[in-house]
Formats: C-alpha cells, sequence, structure tokens
C-alpha cells in the first residue's frame, strides 16, 4: 500500500472504530469494535495501532477522560496484541471464541485498575457488579463474529488490497 | 487427513465448554453476592452538594429498595432512562450542565459507587452524597 493511501486508510479505520462505538452505546456491551480491530489487524498488522490510537483519544474526548479510559489504554491495546499473535487464523469460529472470552474478560481487566486506586474488595465489587455485562459483552462478541467476521473479510480484502 | 481433520473442532468444542464453564461460574458468582432488595422501613441520609459547595441534607425514611426508588419517591432526582439504567441529570432541582463537563457524583459514606442508581440496594442508616461536578 502506498504511504498516502496508508494514511487515509488508517484515518478512515479510525473514524469507522469511533462511528460504530457511538452508533451502538446505547446497547450495554454490545459493540463492533472487537470484531473492527480484528479484521484491521488481520490485514493491516501492526499498523492498527495507529486507528486504536485514535480510537481512544477520541473516546476520551468524547466522554471525558475518566478512569474509564485508564482501561482502554491497556484494554483495546492487549486485545490487538492477542490479534496480532494470531493473526494467521482466519476462521470466523476462532474468533467467535476469541471475542467471546475478550468480552468476558473485559470487565475483569478494567477491574486491574481499580486493584491499584481502590484495592482488592473495590476490584471484587467492580468486576462482579459488572458481570452481567460481560455475559452480555461475551454473547454479543461470539454472534456478531458468525455472522459478520467473513463478510466484513471480504470487504477488507476488496478495500485494503485494491 | 482424518485424525488431523478432526482435531481443530475437538479442540474448538473444549473451547466452547470452557468458555460456557467460565460464563456458568461468573453468572453464580453474581446471583450468589448479588445483594435483593428488601422492602422493610429505613432511614437514608442523603446531602446534595451543588456546585457552589452548598450542602443540603435530607432524611429519607422509605420501604424503597434501591437508591434510584428511594430518591424517585422523594422527588430529589430526576434523568434519562438508558439500557444501564437510569443517568441523573437532576438533583433537588439542579440540572447538571453538559456544556459545563458537569455531572452528578454519587458516594456512600465517601467511597464512589461502583453501581447506578437502579442496581445499588439501600439499607437502613446508609449515608449518600450527591454532588455536583464540574469536568470530566
Amino acid at each position: 500500500m502506498r504511504p498516502a493511501k496508508r494514511v487515509a486508510v488508517l484515518a478512515a479505520c479510525g473514524a469507522l472504530l469511533i462511528t460504530v462505538q457511538v452508533s451502538l452505546a446505547f446497547l450495554p456491551n454490545i459493540e463492533l469494535v472487537s470484531l473492527l480491530l480484528v479484521i484491521f489487524t488481520l490485514h493491516l498488522h501492526a499498523y492498527v495501532l495507529a486507528p486504536l490510537a485514535v480510537f481512544i483519544v477520541v473516546e476520551g474526548l468524547l466522554y471525558g477522560f475518566g478512569i474509564w479510559w485508564a482501561h482502554y489504554l491497556y484494554v483495546w491495546p492487549l486485545w490487538v496484541l492477542f490479534i496480532l499473535a494470531n493473526r494467521n487464523k482466519r476462521s470466523a469460529a476462532f474468533w467467535a471464541l476469541a471475542g467471546g472470552a475478550f468480552g468476558l474478560a473485559f470487565g475483569a481487566l478494567c477491574a486491574l485498575t481499580y486493584l491499584f486506586t481502590g484495592g482488592v474488595h473495590t476490584a471484587m465489587a467492580y468486576f462482579i457488579s459488572g458481570i452481567p455485562f460481560d455475559i452480555a459483552h461475551c454473547a454479543g462478541n461470539v454472534i456478531t463474529a458468525l455472522v459478520l467476521f467473513r463478510p466484513l473479510m471480504r470487504l477488507g480484502d476488496r478495500l485494503f488490497w485494491a | 487427513m482424518p485424525h488431523t481433520a478432526k482435531q481443530p473442532s475437538r479442540r474448538f468444542l473444549w473451547a466452547i465448554i470452557i468458555l460456557v464453564a467460565v460464563m456458568a461460574a461468573m453468572a453464580l458468582i453474581y446471583a450468589a453476592t448479588r445483594e435483593t432488595p428488601k422492602p422493610y422501613e429505613k432511614t437514608l441520609q442523603i446531602a446534595v452538594v451543588d456546585g457552589n459547595g452548598a450542602q443540603r441534607d435530607f432524611t429519607l425514611r422509605t420501604n424503597a429498595g434501591t437508591l434510584r426508588e428511594a430518591l424517585q419517591e422523594a422527588g430529589l432526582i430526576a434523568g434519562n432512562d438508558t439500557a444501564n439504567g437510569l443517568f441523573v441529570t437532576t438533583v433537588n432541582g439542579v440540572a447538571a450542565d453538559e456544556g459545563k463537563q458537569e455531572w452528578w457524583r454519587f458516594t456512600k459514606s465517601g467511597e464512589m459507587l461502583l453501581t447506578g442508581v437502579d442496581a445499588t440496594v439501600v439499607a437502613d442508616g446508609d449515608n449518600y452524597e450527591i454532588t455536583l461536578m464540574s469536568g470530566y
């Protein structure tokens, strides 16, 4: 990909991450960001860190740089690192299960921040109170990957390699 | 070869079983530790601190089970219903100005609440502070 096209593509990917997050924000923990990061990473490899950085910074600007934002600083990069480590995988079932596990672990990963700011009790309380949302996140990620992984990969092949 | 062809599906089957088992374990932990609202009479102390630092104290006697029910019963809060529960925008008639990045912070005896007003189960003698904050 030529540098000029790459910059445009990376900017568009960042904008798309924010758009899908904001447009689905009314559904608790049902999101397309996890799946889009899979699609982007499988096509762009480490360049995905650019749209991810755009996404994290703009989310902070939109919703405020609260403690939740500290979660984003490591939770999403961890997910991208996992995808990079498995970038040879092209199975919808694999990414559905991985996305499901990520959704289920999301609250526990976020609770790590509270371990340092409020102690074990606060971290556990945060994790337990968020379990219904983690289960919804898991189910949402599994279903969206099973339904959308293949079509989005085909679309990605056309857009990124055209 | 049939043997190698079956390996991935077996691994996926195990992965599904583990995922479902973890999900079930988390659901059990949630159910076992979840506080359930109890409809007995309780007394709650509510302190509302506005943007100028002025504090107004309210003593609520209520049978409500959750903070939302207790505060709404007393006409103290209003807001927008979202998928995550009530998003409180107005407390004691004072509306948070989104343009000034104002928001209402809920604490219980000084500790930040980790649940929304819908999921916060109240008990007799609880002290809550609701403070108008500025800046995200």
